[in-house]
């Protein structure tokens, strides 16, 4: 290797590590921050303390916008894995004009701003009088993430070889059958990446839930609302708690995947 | 042998797109069938109909005196070996062959001791853990094919299954077919667009042809006894030329040709003044040494060394019309140089007559 040619490798793996830094230092920093104190950018390196996650339990409001989050959250992701397969499974078998119809109609919410998805829904619950909770929210999520979660799905699906199914019902599998042992397994990696960003866009989302929440809060509302007064060592140690989770969902799901791969049926 | 399934009168459109139309086929019981087409010529698509995946537009599927029309895929006695394999890429091989029993809750044991003898019969029992993406192509043919067997259908229909594999392995897996269907008996529907694959392994062959099968026989009847000009240049090569009927008697006709006069046998019935088209295999043509009552004069065009054998291209005296002849001895044509004088002789019983 000449010494150009090390130069630059030196230099790529300085420029990855200082990308890598830049992307995950407002998170690491979110961290430390929950346990520590600073006072005009100095930290207090003697102020290690547990209290803002003690504290968090007391924090009756946070704690029960997180449930609420969790709650909308999970209702959507399973409304809208269970509509998006329906949907991309129509899509991808039926040969009729009027797919392409249903996959326009999927996607306007998703590319609408979502102020105008949230207010036209807004005035469509008022006038069926369907009052505001956080289940309009949910209906509101999975309509908003329907087109994310329709597309992934699709895309698997149609990485699928037709006569997969085929060979199922020619060996006499009825259609839940065909369904349950052949292309379940070969697409709930799709299903669970779609149902993750799902969970991901429904936490973050707020514009749409300002129209829809009524008298409940959110999260991300909650966390909004707190820091127009001031911050808290409790939104550090609660987004803190919100990584940790998730950081833990996905690791406990990549496992779950690449067990089950070597599985054997019987 | 009893027929086991018919085909009656089956047409099939895609909208205004016409598929097959007019298909009349009876197949008999344990028999290697080869459904023969180009490509596009809706030979899966018969498959596929028998198999129930695709519904006929008009006519009816027969299976055992019984149509079959509305009977769902899961349902019919067949079973169906793609030609991408279709392995469920989510199971291991034994899971792959034992599938089709497990979803009929047969017990597990069973299954186990099933499963290991129909992968012995396709020489793969070492191999029931592996998964499908670790095996080759000619491995995962036989999983398909066992698949297909442990369930026991009446007929195997296999669609082009070794459309995907390399020369070499192609002419394993025809012999591995040919052995196997003789083991298990089990007719076997095959399709194929190789007309060298579908003369090596059928009992029967049907040729597709503009939408309709234009011969359904034996190898050997197709090859000696085509019933069109079409079918008499897809298997192999055949002299075909103008003719005039000049003579009858009783099934003997003298046809007269830019060639000359000869005489040859038909069952067609044929009147004087009648334009025909006689066509003749290469090989069945041979050369004699001197003219006689039979035998056509001709003058040598070229001359194909082979080894031991020789092809001649022969023209007409007065036109620039050739006739091929093969498997001439080498000893003969070395005799032989461009232009020389020769004569021909067709046997009477050899060669057909199609009318235009």
């Amino acid at each position: 290797m000449t010494k150009l040619e090390n130069f630059t490798k030196y230099i790529m793996a300085i420029l990855t590590g200082l990308i890598v830094a830049a992307l995950y230092a407002p998170i690491v920093m979110t961290i430390f921050f929950s346990f520590y104190k600073s006072r005009k950018g100095k930290v207090n390196w003697d102020s290690f303390s547990y209290e803002p996650y003690t504290k968090l339990i007391f924090e009756k409001q946070i704690l029960e916008s997180l449930l609420n989050s969790l709650y909308v959250g999970g209702v959507t992701v399973i409304c809208s894995v269970i509509i998006g397969f329906y949907f991309a499974n129509y899509y991808h078998t039926s040969r009729g004009k009027m797919k392409e119809l249903l996959q326009f109609i999927i996607f306007l919410p998703f590319l609408l701003p979502p102020i105008i998805t949230g207010l036209s829904l807004l005035i469509f619950f008022r006038e069926i009088n369907l009052p505001r909770s956080l289940n309009t929210v949910v209906i509101g999520h999975t309509i908003f993430v329907l087109a994310i979660v329709f597309k992934i799905i699709l895309n698997k699906l149609e990485t699928l070889k037709p006569s997969l199914m085929e060979s199922a019902y020619d060996l006499g599998a009825s259609k839940i059958q065909a369904f349950w042992y052949v292309l379940l397994p070969n697409i709930k990696l799709s299903l669970i990446i779609a149902g993750l960003l799902a969970f991901t866009i429904s936490l973050d989302e707020t514009l749409i839930t300002l129209f829809l929440i009524g008298n409940d809060t959110t999260w991300p509302i909650k966390l909004w609302a707190k820091m127009r007064v001031g911050f808290s060592k409790q939104v550090n140690a609660s987004v803190t708690l919100i990584l940790i989770l998730t950081s833990f969902l996905v690791l406990l799901i990549a496992t779950i995947i690449s067990r089950s791969e070597k599985r054997i049926m019987y | 042998m009893n027929d086991i399934l018919e085909l009656k009168n089956i047409s099939k459109h895609y909208g205004k797109t016409k598929v097959l139309e007019n298909i009349n086929i009876k197949i008999k019981n344990n028999e290697f069938f080869t459904i023969l087409g180009s490509s596009g010529s809706g030979k899966s698509t018969i498959i596929r109909m028998i198999g129930g995946f695709a519904k006929p537009t008009n006519g009816e599927i027969i299976f055992e005196h019984n149509n079959i029309n509305e009977i769902p895929i899961f349902k019919r006695p067949f079973n169906t070996v793609f030609q991408d394999y279709a392995l469920f890429p989510n199971m291991n091989v034994f899971n792959n062959v034992g599938f089709g029993l497990k979803i009929k809750n047969i017990n597990k044991n069973l299954i186990k001791d099933k499963v290991l003898e129909v992968l012995s019969i396709v020489g793969l029992e070492n191999f029931s853990n592996r998964m499908p993406q670790e095996l080759s192509g000619g491995q995962q043919q036989r999983v398909a094919l066992a698949r297909a067997i442990i369930c026991e259908p009446k007929v195997i229909l296999l669609d082009e299954p070794l459309g995907a594999l390399d020369a070499e392995l192609r002419k394993q897996m025809q012999l591995f077919l040919k052995e196997i269907q003789k083991k298990i008996k089990i007719t076997f529907i095959f399709i194929t667009h190789d007309q060298e694959e579908a003369i090596f392994l059928s009992d029967r062959i049907a040729v597709l042809y503009n939408h309709k099968f234009e011969q359904v026989g034996s190898p050997k009847e197709l090859y000696y006894s085509p019933q069109s000009t079409y079918m008499a240049k897809f298997f192999g090569e055949c002299n075909l030329f103008k003719c005039q009927v000049v003579e009858t008697y009783n099934e003997l006709v003298t046809l007269n040709s830019e060639f000359g006069k000869f005489k040859t046998k038909t069952n067609k019935e044929l009147q004087i003044g009648d334009e025909v088209i006689y066509g003749i295999r290469p090989e069945e043509i041979s050369l004699t040494n001197n003219e006689n009552e039979n035998s056509l004069e001709l003058k040598v065009k070229e001359i194909d060394f082979k080894g031991s054998t020789s092809t001649l291209n022969l023209l007409s005296k007065n036109s620039n019309t050739n006739i091929k002849l093969q498997n001439i001895s080498s000893n003969i044509s070395k005799s032989l140089s461009e232009n020389s004088v020769v004569y021909i002789k067709f046997n009477e019983n050899t060669g057909n007559i199609f009318l235009k």
